[in-house]
């Protein structure tokens, strides 16, 4: 079995199995639905326009301000738990594909994460609209997500190959991290703004452990036209190269070993 | 789709397992958990302890020291009791299971039949899970839009294509799992019972569908049960048992030996060999009989028509 930079080369070469394989989950889904893929866009335009007035009046925030950091923070947070939930059992759902012999994982992980990014994308068509209509975001700005949500994905790619593997391994390990995932919503600053605890308190210390946290300012924070804090951008810059490691290293001493886990 | 199989200057493929082991893991639960006979378990303490008697994590050795060596041009058949290997040593070589211990080496593309009605989305539509089972096969996207027309011809699904999946029946779906996998041509074909399913028409078209195939693959493996399908298709016969290579030489030979196996139905198998040949018997000295008696009466008669009067022996054995 290959090393995992070469799974992922031929697994990018040829994009045909999990591009389609999970477009056709996500079509399928909604296929006998009158409003079909209109649904995909529903779960964000629903927080932003219901939940975002409300909040904003509650917290006296600028709506300006409130809809574009709730709006973009949830479409973040989503894909995360999407590409997590999901990744907890990729293998063991494509089972009978690995035991025909397919067994180039990363096509795997490949494809729980595009599942997460159909939806990402189709929530992003109406945050568009809210990023034009929002005076807190200058024009310019908006092409940034180009660049922050590709260092995301990079990210969610690494966390979806080791979860899947450990996934694999141990039920229990899905169940741990559903149950952090619950929690995990409260515990970053979607509803919420990660200023309200400032850095050096002891609260700030610990929502700032939670790497949800700095990869929603490494997004948000370019939109306002700031720079993410310094912290953050180390942060995710770490975790990225430390989580490429991470995989590497598991799948070199498990990634045999799948087949028979599963 | 042209078979590759017998390209000139390709190189030829083989297969090669030495000291082949394989260790798997698998979860069980602690005999306590099911044992009902046991004194002063009430019935409540059963419910309680099934649902938190961790299970514990064994080790079970599938395949054990397996030495083989299949070259080009051989068509294999895998026989042995239900769990006695065939279907993990079929993984072992579509490279699924890594072997534990030994080594593998393959040469030539390899295409597992192993699982045929799987890796389907029952939501979506017939023609859309073509796209998909073949795109699971790593063929190119320009061949497979010439692939959908061949696959519902030969699977006999054209009128129901737009139809979603799950509401084929399971032998239709059986059919086409089938067609898209042998739409295209392989080295090295690893089959296991692949008739779940299908009707008698649909089983005669796939069996001339797999000699086609087989005939331009170079090895073929497979597993069955079916004794006159492998002797149809296979010269040379493996038998496994306990995860052991049994026997390995000639179809014929290794079918008996897989009759070994099993002693007391061999001693009924030849019980009934040894009736059927003395009703055979009787019934031809009947025959014989018969025709004594007919041959003579046509003799009297004969004898008679000429003014002769026939021996008393033929008389009395005349037309009756």
């Amino acid at each position: 079995m290959t090393g995992l930079g070469g799974q992922l080369a031929s697994s990018l070469r040829r994009p045909e199995f999990w591009a389609y394989s999970s477009w056709l989950d996500v079509v399928t889904r909604y296929r006998r639905t009158r409003l079909g893929l209109v649904w995909l866009m529903a779960p964000v335009l629903m927080f932003m326009f219901v939940v975002g007035p409300l909040y904003a009046g509650l917290f006296q925030r600028d709506l300006h301000v409130y809809m574009v950091h709730l709006g973009m923070g949830y479409a973040v947070w989503r894909m995360l738990v999407m590409v997590v939930t999901d990744s907890t059992t990729a293998f063991r759902s494509n089972k009978s594909f690995i035991l025909d012999g397919k067994t180039r994982l990363t096509d795997y992980a490949l494809r729980s994460l595009a599942k997460a990014l159909f939806y990402f994308a189709f929530s992003m068509v109406g945050m568009v609209g809210v990023l034009l209509w929002s005076s807190a975001v200058p024009a310019w700005a908006i092409p940034t997500v180009l660049v922050t949500v590709p260092v995301v994905v990079l990210n969610l790619l690494w966390l979806a190959y080791c979860i899947s593997l450990l996934g694999a391994r141990s039920p229990d390990f899905g169940q741990m991290l559903q149950t952090v995932l619950m929690v995990g919503m409260l515990f970053t600053p979607i509803i919420w703004e990660g200023d309200r605890y400032p850095a050096d308190s002891t609260g700030g210390i610990i929502v700032r452990l939670n790497p949800a946290f700095h990869l929603l300012e490494v997004v948000r924070e370019p939109l306002f036209g700031r720079i993410p804090g310094m912290l953050s951008m180390l942060y995710v810059g770490l975790m990225t190269v430390l989580g490429w490691v991470l995989a590497a290293i598991l799948c070199r001493r498990y990634a045999r070993y799948v087949p028979i886990w599963i | 789709m042209s078979p590759s199989g017998s390209e000139p200057g390709r190189s030829p493929a083989s297969i090669r397992l030495q000291g082949l082991s394989l260790v798997v893991p698998y979860f069980a639960q602690p005999p306590s958990a099911r044992d009902e006979s046991a004194p002063g378990r009430s019935w409540l303490s059963t419910l309680f302890g099934a649902a938190a008697s961790v299970p514990r994590r064994r080790f079970a050795t599938l395949l054990s020291d397996i030495d083989l060596e299949i070259r080009d041009g051989e068509r294999v058949a895998l026989i042995g009791r239900n769990g006695a290997g065939k279907s993990t040593l079929l993984r072992v070589l579509a490279g699924a299971f890594e072997p534990t211990e030994g080594r593998i080496d393959v040469t030539g593309s390899r295409h597992a039949l192993l699982s045929m009605g799987l890796g389907f989305n029952s939501e979506a539509t017939v023609t859309e899970n073509i796209y998909l089972r073949a795109t699971a096969l790593d063929v190119p996207p320009a061949a497979i839009r010439s692939m959908v027309g061949p696959v519902l011809a030969f699977s006999g699904l054209a009128e129901v294509a737009d139809r979603r999946l799950l509401t084929l029946s399971s032998g239709q779906r059986m059919r086409l799992g089938f067609a898209v996998s042998t739409m295209v041509q392989h080295d090295i074909m690893l089959l296991d019972e692949w008739f779940g399913a299908g009707d008698a028409q649909f089983v005669r078209a796939a069996r001339q569908r797999m000699i086609d195939r087989v005939d331009g693959s170079s090895i073929l493996v497979m597993a069955s049960h079916s004794n006159s399908l492998l002797r149809s298709m296979c010269q040379r016969g493996i038998v496994l048992e306990q995860g052991r290579v049994l026997h390995d030489g000639p179809i014929e030979d290794a079918l008996e030996a897989y009759q070994a196996l099993f002693p007391e139905e061999l001693a009924a198998a030849r019980l009934r060999q040894e009736e059927k040949l003395a009703a055979k018997r009787k019934a031809r000295r009947r025959l014989k009989k018969k025709l004594q008696l007919k041959l003579r009466a046509e003799l009297a008669e004969e004898l008679r028509s000429q003014g002769v009067a026939p021996p008393p022996g033929f008389e009395s054995g005349g037309l009756r």
